[in-house]
């Protein structure tokens, strides 16, 4: 869906290159994501997909088209939900659904059920003016849902939402993977990169040093070992077991036979022990 | 154009004190013109003994000049309002996109200058020897003023505070008719840069070509800065 070749970006009357020279693939259908610490060129890149940012190195294609020949009409099947929620304050939620769904020539989606959506149909008639800043990002969020979009830009969705909200956008993220919308994500929250994303791309100071699927990330940098803990004689104990031959392993079934088992887990790495490994930088910043 | 969007424009702006001033500016000029001036030329005649009612049609095409500057101002700060709410950024990822809110968002003071612009000449009867077509013409010419002063806003202005900065300097535009009223020819000219001017020499003319070559002269004046002002705000990254 997305071929990105070489870009590279710096923004205007300045020196210092934001992007230098990075490329990837985004799959139709697939929940792509960038994860970086804040000012590593998460957004930019964003934006210069979303046609936002113009004057950029490189080619970037969307459909094989090149994105610098794209007409307006692109925008008809494009969502984009911003970092920061931009919302006319003064008009309430369901008119400022209603005022961006006229900005659509293709028919748009009924505002009244995305607010159910994100749990704001209480809210339909109160001005956004008087709306918490986790009710603007959820109105900003299903916004860029109006026009039934094939291609979805999220910039940090859960940014600012209590876990109960945020669990609700994730949601509504994999139900629109199911239903094959293509979204590119980025986020500095390790746990939501590794639930979301299919595939993760590491972003630090404008470079891409790894591109991964999240799966054989964990699995590349993980122990190859399964942890046990038990209870024996009334203490808590744990052991560590090669998967390799788990199942003949005599040690591991004596345990399974005979102690009090409290958790089995593998020991995959954690996205950010990986990021730490891989790039030599903290992902919280 | 997104007729859709209009009736959201005026909720939007719905008890904004500055769209309030900004509907009374026109009044309060005719209120000076139809009150005021009758009163100071009856002061001046008798205490100086000065006649000022030649220059009646003078000081209304004045008073007219500011009518689309405070329209295009007014819009222009809604404008830098919604451009620090990030609005025009979230609309150019639609296909309406930044020239599609730019034309909804000329289009209103526009037609705000146009009607008011009308209303005021004719209330006031300042039209002199000018028939309607050419009223309707120099009246849109008028009204374009706004375009230019709410897009310089736009094109120039990160925010609101710079707005105001850069709104200080449009005192300069309306020195261009007042040069030409006070000073003696070829002096007069040098006010040529304003493109109100033109406009307002077009509204004094005499005659049918005096008046039909100056309000050529501002149609593309204003064209070419309208022109130059849309490119250098659509290019603008936000």
């Amino acid at each position: 869906m997305i071929q990105v070749q070489n870009l590279s970006y710096s923004y205007p009357g300045t020196e210092k290159q934001v992007l230098k020279n990075i490329s990837f693939e985004i799959n139709e259908g697939e929940v792509f994501g960038f994860l970086g610490p804040s000012g590593a060129g998460k957004s930019t890149t964003q934006k210069v997909l979303n046609g936002l940012l113009k004057g950029f190195g490189g080619t970037v294609l969307i459909n094989g088209t090149d994105l610098s020949e794209m007409k307006r009409s692109f925008y008809e099947k494009i969502g984009v939900a911003f970092e920061f929620p931009n919302l006319y304050l003064k008009l309430t939620a369901l008119e400022n659904l209603q005022l961006f769904a006229s900005f659509f020539k293709s028919e748009t989606r009924d505002p009244e059920e995305l607010l159910k959506m994100v749990q704001l149909e209480g809210d339909r008639d109160t001005r956004v003016e008087a709306f918490s800043k986790g009710m603007k990002m959820r109105l900003s969020f299903i916004r860029a849902l109006l026009n039934r979009p094939e291609l979805l830009f999220l910039d940090e969705p859960t940014a600012g939402l209590d876990p109960g909200n945020a669990r609700i956008m994730k949601d509504i993220i994999l139900d629109l993977q199911q239903q094959g919308v293509t979204i590119f994500l980025t986020t500095h929250h390790m746990d939501d990169a590794g639930e979301l994303c299919k595939r993760l791309a590491f972003m630090v100071e404008g470079k891409l040093p790894v591109i991964d699927s999240t799966q054989d990330l964990r699995l590349k940098h993980g122990k190859k070992t399964v942890r046990v803990e038990y209870k024996e004689n009334g203490l808590a104990c744990a052991e560590e077991f090669p998967i390799d031959q788990l199942a003949s392993n005599p040690a591991f079934s004596d345990i399974l036979n005979k102690q009090e088992i409290l958790t089995i887990h593998t020991q995959e790495a954690s996205l950010e022990d990986i990021f730490i490994k891989v790039t030599g930088q903290q992902l919280k910043q | 154009m997104n007729w859709r969007a209009i009736p959201y424009d005026y909720k939007m702006l719905k008890g904004d004190p500055m769209l309030i001033l900004s509907l009374m500016v026109p009044f309060i000029l005719w209120a000076l013109m139809q009150f005021l001036f009758p009163f100071l030329d009856a002061m001046v005649l008798d205490r100086w003994t000065v006649d000022i009612s030649p220059y009646y049609r003078q000081a209304g095409t004045f008073f007219l000049m500011l009518i689309p500057m405070m329209m295009g101002m007014v819009y222009g700060f809604i404008m830098l309002d919604e451009r620090d709410g990030g609005i025009i950024t979230a609309i150019s990822v639609t296909p309406t996109g930044k020239s599609g809110y730019l034309k909804l968002r000329m289009g209103i003071p526009m037609f705000l200058s146009f009607i008011f612009i009308i209303l005021y000449q004719l209330l006031l009867g300042l039209t002199g020897t000018l028939g309607i077509l050419q009223v309707i013409v120099i009246s849109l010419l008028i009204s374009s003023q706004s375009l230019i002063l709410l897009l310089v806003l736009g094109a120039f202005a990160d925010n609101k505070v710079m707005g105001m900065a850069i709104s200080k300097g449009f005192g300069i535009l309306i020195m261009g008719p007042l040069l030409d009223f006070a000073l003696p020819s070829p002096y007069n000219w040098i006010g040529a840069y304003s493109p109100l001017f033109w406009a307002s020499r077009s509204l004094l003319a005499e005659t049918h070509i005096t008046f039909w070559l100056h309000a050529s002269i501002t149609f593309l004046f204003h064209l070419f800065l309208i022109w130059i002002l849309f490119r250098k705000f659509t290019a603008r990254s936000d």
